[in-house]
């Protein structure tokens, strides 16, 4: 039986993706424009900078994707396209040129939530198969999210970040320490030569059985660290032994992770469920997927991690998650508009 | 043998409304405005769909797509670029003209009903919001029918109309209302959706304003710069295709003011 065929576009944030994916789940293309090195210089995403990306990079990143995969435009079955949560001035770029190509080509559209997204790159491949039901961690820049999953289109929100998201912790503390962006690599690589316990920043919990997460408090704590209490101090970080500095990172990063993983399991308890699924570009932190892994094992729950190379953002889990709306006859009008919040 | 008309759809979202209109080569067959302000990414592919279908041409079948591509609105204008970016990936036979938005909107000078404001005067300024306190600004100029065009904008951007000939002076460029005022010659007829917030700034003797009701850029303004740029060949690729923006991200500007760079 032929195969199923969509084409998914990615540009929520500052990567321009696009991937042609078979049946949900087999990976034809997974093209991605990073823009990593157009924003170092502000140490976080310009949206206008962002966005300004897309439009250059939307051509050359969908022609790769049609070579790539070696399907021609006829044979695609609908366009799909992640339309929400994001910046709005970066969403709209890829939105406008999916809903066109679908509209183009007379094929069904298909809007995506990115972060459900993330969950749905964990199933990509031939990791996920047979997980539900589910909780799911996806864990970004943007984004810290706990769902309990039914199906792939069956989720349901247990928790999300009040503040910062735990990717952007991780941004802003290497900020503080004077790492290259984006952070989250920096972080990890420093914290490998430092002492996790040599220096014990605040774990958030929040109320008593809350599965929401705060990451603004830890990062208050790595500045005062550095600047002293109200940061009336000067600012050490100059001055610092890479020892202390790498156990600032080791310190922060395993506080991170405890509350990561700590709300994970008590989430899993809540609903029973026997799979614990790590989506988004945090995903990618070893010591995260370490530490979820040995407490995942010691409780008899059956741990999915997403590849690598689908943490970070893509256009193959957009497609992918797209497959069940197709199957469903989950269809989305032209008039669709994006929106910087998960809808 | 005649040859098939040019089937041609015309996208306008650089400024505050927004609309498309379709057109059979130099005949435009009908225009629809977006129902509410600043809608172009909810509104734009519904209204395309509608007026191609009214046509009964199939998608495949659009020859040329004209782009009102800047300065305005950096989203809006990426919303219809990444339009037409898109229809040209989908259906490569698809031709794009850029169109300038000063130049669109300079056509509104030109209807009839303003034709008599256009006899008395030197230049005509096109003037469209830059945020801080400055404006995207474009001159034109009369050009009497006797006249060589100058070298300089030779074709590009002169745009011949039943009343009157123009010549681009400057394109468009940022500027303030004062330096405007400075670089161009009175009598002065000045008309764009920046007059909302900076006519004050431009108020001297020997300069006119337009009503209010010739200072959008429209869709069929669109497509008659733009078929007159296609008569001279003047298309862009589906890459080349680029916003006007005329101006960087506020924050690269702010970081290379602070960090002392111009």
């Amino acid at each position: 039986m032929k195969p199923t065929l969509i084409l998914g576009l990615e540009s929520s944030c500052d990567e321009t993706a696009a991937a042609i994916v078979a049946d949900g789940r087999r990976v034809l293309s997974s093209v991605v424009a990073s823009q990593a090195n157009l924003h170092e210089t502000y140490g976080g995403v310009v949206p206008e900078i962002a966005a300004r990306a897309h439009i250059e990079n939307l051509l050359p990143v969908l022609r790769a994707a049609f070579d790539r995969a070696g399907v021609s435009r006829q044979q695609i079955d609908a366009v799909a396209v992640a339309y929400c949560p994001g910046l709005i001035v970066a969403l709209v770029v890829g939105l406008t040129a999916a809903k066109t190509l679908a509209w183009a080509w007379g094929r069904p559209f298909i809007g995506i939530n990115h972060i459900h997204g993330h969950l749905q790159s964990v199933m990509l491949e031939e990791a996920g198969q047979d997980c539900f039901p589910a909780v799911a961690l996806v864990v970004s820049g943007g984004h810290t999210s706990l769902y309990h999953a039914r199906g792939p289109l069956e989720l349901e929100l247990m928790g999300r970040t009040r503040d910062d998201a735990a990717g952007e912790a991780f941004d802003k503390v290497a900020m503080i320490l004077k790492l290259p962006y984006p952070g989250g690599p920096s972080i990890e690589s420093l914290a490998r030569r430092g002492d996790p316990a040599a220096i014990r920043f605040p774990r958030t919990y929040l109320e008593k059985d809350s599965l929401d997460f705060s990451f603004s408090g830890i990062k208050t704590a790595v500045l005062y660290h550095c600047r002293g209490q109200n940061m009336l101090g000067e600012d050490r970080v100059e001055r610092m032994s890479e020892r202390e500095k790498a156990d600032i990172a080791a310190g922060f990063q395993a506080a991170v992770v405890e509350v990561l993983v700590r709300k994970t399991l008590a989430a899993a308890a809540r609903v029973s469920a026997r799979t614990v699924l790590l989506g988004g570009g945090v995903a990618a932190n070893s010591a995260l997927r370490d530490q979820l892994q040995d407490r995942c094992r010691e409780r008899g729950l059956d741990l999915r991690v997403a590849a690598k190379r689908y943490c970070t953002d893509n256009a193959a889990m957009v497609a992918g998650l797209a497959y069940h709306r197709f199957q469903a006859g989950l269809f989305d009008d032209l008039s669709l508009e994006p929106a910087a919040i998960s809808l | 043998m005649t040859a098939e008309p040019v089937r041609i759809l015309a996208i306008e979202t650089s400024s505050r409304i927004g609309g498309v209109a379709v057109a059979s080569g130099p005949r435009l067959l009908a225009q629809e405005q977006f129902t509410a302000d600043l809608r172009h990414a909810g509104q734009l592919l519904g209204t395309m769909d509608r007026l191609v279908r009214a046509q009964g041409w199939p998608v495949g079948r659009i020859d040329q797509v004209y782009v009102s591509a800047g300065p305005g609105s950096f989203t809006g204008l990426r919303i219809a670029t990444a339009a037409a970016k898109a229809l040209a990936f989908a259906w490569p036979q698809i031709r794009i003209v850029a169109v300038p938005s000063t130049d669109v909107i300079a056509q509104n000078a030109l209807q009839a009903d303003a034709a008599e404001r256009l006899a008395n005067v030197r230049q005509v300024a096109v003037v469209i919001d830059a945020q801080r306190q400055q404006l995207y600004a474009a001159l034109y100029e009369r050009r009497p029918d006797e006249a060589e065009p100058d070298g300089q904008s030779s074709g590009d951007g002169q745009f011949d109309e039943p009343v009157a000939r123009f010549r681009t002076v400057r394109p468009a460029a940022v500027i303030s209302a004062t330096q405007l005022l400075a670089v161009s010659r009175k009598p002065l007829l000045v008309l764009g959706p920046a007059l909302v917030s900076h006519r004050k700034a431009l108020t001297q003797e020997g300069v006119f304003f337009l009503d209010e009701s010739y200072w959008q850029p429209r869709p069929d303004q669109v497509h008659r710069c733009g078929w007159r740029r296609a008569q001279a060949g003047q298309f862009t690729t589906a890459d080349e295709l680029a916003p006007l923006y005329l101006r960087r991200p506020e924050a690269v500007e702010r970081w290379e003011h602070l960090h002392g760079k111009t």
